[in-house]
């Protein structure tokens, strides 16, 4: 069930099937395959549901200077509109590339144009659909799968290259001061070895460079979709602490390495597989971020 | 199946080109203290106080918010070095014809505390 993720396959493209309108559940016939096409209307639903496209602000000590000179509030209104058409585009099926393109080269230019913008899950969710915007075949797929590895080894590199975080100064800091965590004084001082933050910090660490080679491997990535999900799914249990629309976009774009192998396999005819289960899926993944989001589950 | 397009093979660039990006951002950020598109979200946790004055005149922590973006007094949970980014930037290309003197009190991870100040 599971693609295998070794090397990456040759480029072939399949036949794209005409573009239709369709019901906003239905996640078959179009040039996405089906699984990539659910992640896409996940996507661009949480970007409305956490309000993301009201957040976009006007320039201001842009990233990439140029940017400033646009005007302010023409520019906002722009993208935000563009948002919303590529998420028409995208939930309809109609043409869901241009739909992910759009939607993603509107977050780009948002998060660039205003430095205090700018946030790591915004810039995870515009990748990911413009890795999908850009897709064509096997290959396609193959290279959304290894933004995840990407993503895992940058933020491992930058953590074990910071010595706050090898020595568990942030971690310490983050649970005691930031958080308020009186528990992890308690904890810390009935474990024996380490301190807890230094134990914490390198599990971080250890766990993102594992998940980026794990990730990208046959034999190993079921298993590390399991430890990601885990990863990412204790400091909501303990904290939650969702990150904004990180925790939810991150679950959900996990999807992706669920593809069934003949919806991506270059050799066989295209015949995107519908299955009935995505539309629940994505549904209760949904609901969940909205729970998490409304704070109606206690989940500490 | 069919014939590889021309764009087909530029769609192909184009998502090469993101991830390569993403690998060079990262290797920039060994020789920079911004952390934009390079993957460190939480890597530091900055408290922050930023005091300036204009013409003498210490400004309120509304006009501080207004000028720089920043509250006066408040926590930067992804690299203090935006912090400052955003006073500098700020000063040379909004307020270039009024600028300020200006002074951040900051401390990473809870560590001894520094002093920036801008010009």
């Amino acid at each position: 069930m599971v693609l295998a993720l070794s090397d990456p396959p040759a480029l072939h493209a399949h036949p794209a099937p005409r573009g239709r309108w369709h019901a906003p559940w239905r996640v078959d016939g179009t040039a996405l395959p089906p699984h990539q096409l659910a992640v896409a209307k996940g996507l661009v639903l949480l970007l409305w549901f956490f309000g993301e496209a009201g957040r976009l602000r006007a320039p201001f000590v842009a990233i990439l200077p140029p940017l400033e000179w646009l005007p302010g509030d023409a520019t906002v209104w722009t993208l935000r509109a563009l948002i919303a058409i590529g998420s028409v585009l995208v939930l309809g099926g109609r043409a869901p590339r241009f739909g992910c393109g759009i939607v993603s080269g509107a977050l780009f230019v948002g998060i660039t144009m205003n430095a205090l913008v700018y946030r790591n899950s915004l810039f995870f969710v515009a990748a990911v659909l413009l890795l999908m915007a850009t897709h064509v075949g096997a290959i396609s797929t193959w290279l959304l799968r290894l933004q995840f590895s990407v993503m895992y080894a940058a933020a491992a590199l930058n953590k074990v290259l910071i010595a706050d975080w090898r020595d568990g100064t942030y971690f310490e800091h983050w649970q005691t001061v930031v958080l308020d965590n009186t528990w992890w004084a308690d904890l810390d001082a009935s474990l024996p070895g380490p301190p807890l933050g230094v134990l914490a910090g390198w599990a971080v660490i250890v766990t993102e460079f594992g998940l980026a080679a794990a990730l990208m491997h046959r034999r190993t990535v079921h298993g590390a979709l399991v430890v990601a999900l885990l990863f990412h799914t204790l400091p909501v249990l303990t904290d939650r602490l969702t990150f904004g629309i990180f925790y939810s976009a991150l679950a959900l774009s996990f999807f992706v390495f669920l593809e069934p192998e003949e919806a991506t396999d270059a050799s066989r005819p295209a015949r995107i597989a519908h299955d009935p289960r995505l539309p629940w899926a994505l549904t209760a993944a949904y609901v969940t971020a909205a729970l998490i989001k409304d704070g109606l589950v206690a989940l500490t | 199946m069919q014939r590889i397009t021309t764009g087909d093979r530029w769609r192909v660039r184009l998502a090469v080109a993101l991830l390569v990006g993403q690998v060079v951002m990262a290797g920039v950020a060994r020789f920079h203290d911004d952390r934009f598109f390079t993957w460190a979200p939480h890597d530091e946790w900055t408290d922050f106080e930023i005091e300036a004055t204009v013409d003498g005149r210490p400004l309120s922590p509304a006009e501080i918010v207004e000028r720089y973006g920043y509250t006066a007094v408040g926590a930067e949970p992804r690299a203090g070095a935006h912090v400052l980014r955003a006073v500098r930037l700020a000063e040379k290309r909004e307020h270039a014809d009024d600028p300020a003197a200006v002074v951040v009190r900051y401390r990473v991870n809870g560590g001894e505390e520094q002093t920036w100040s801008w010009p």
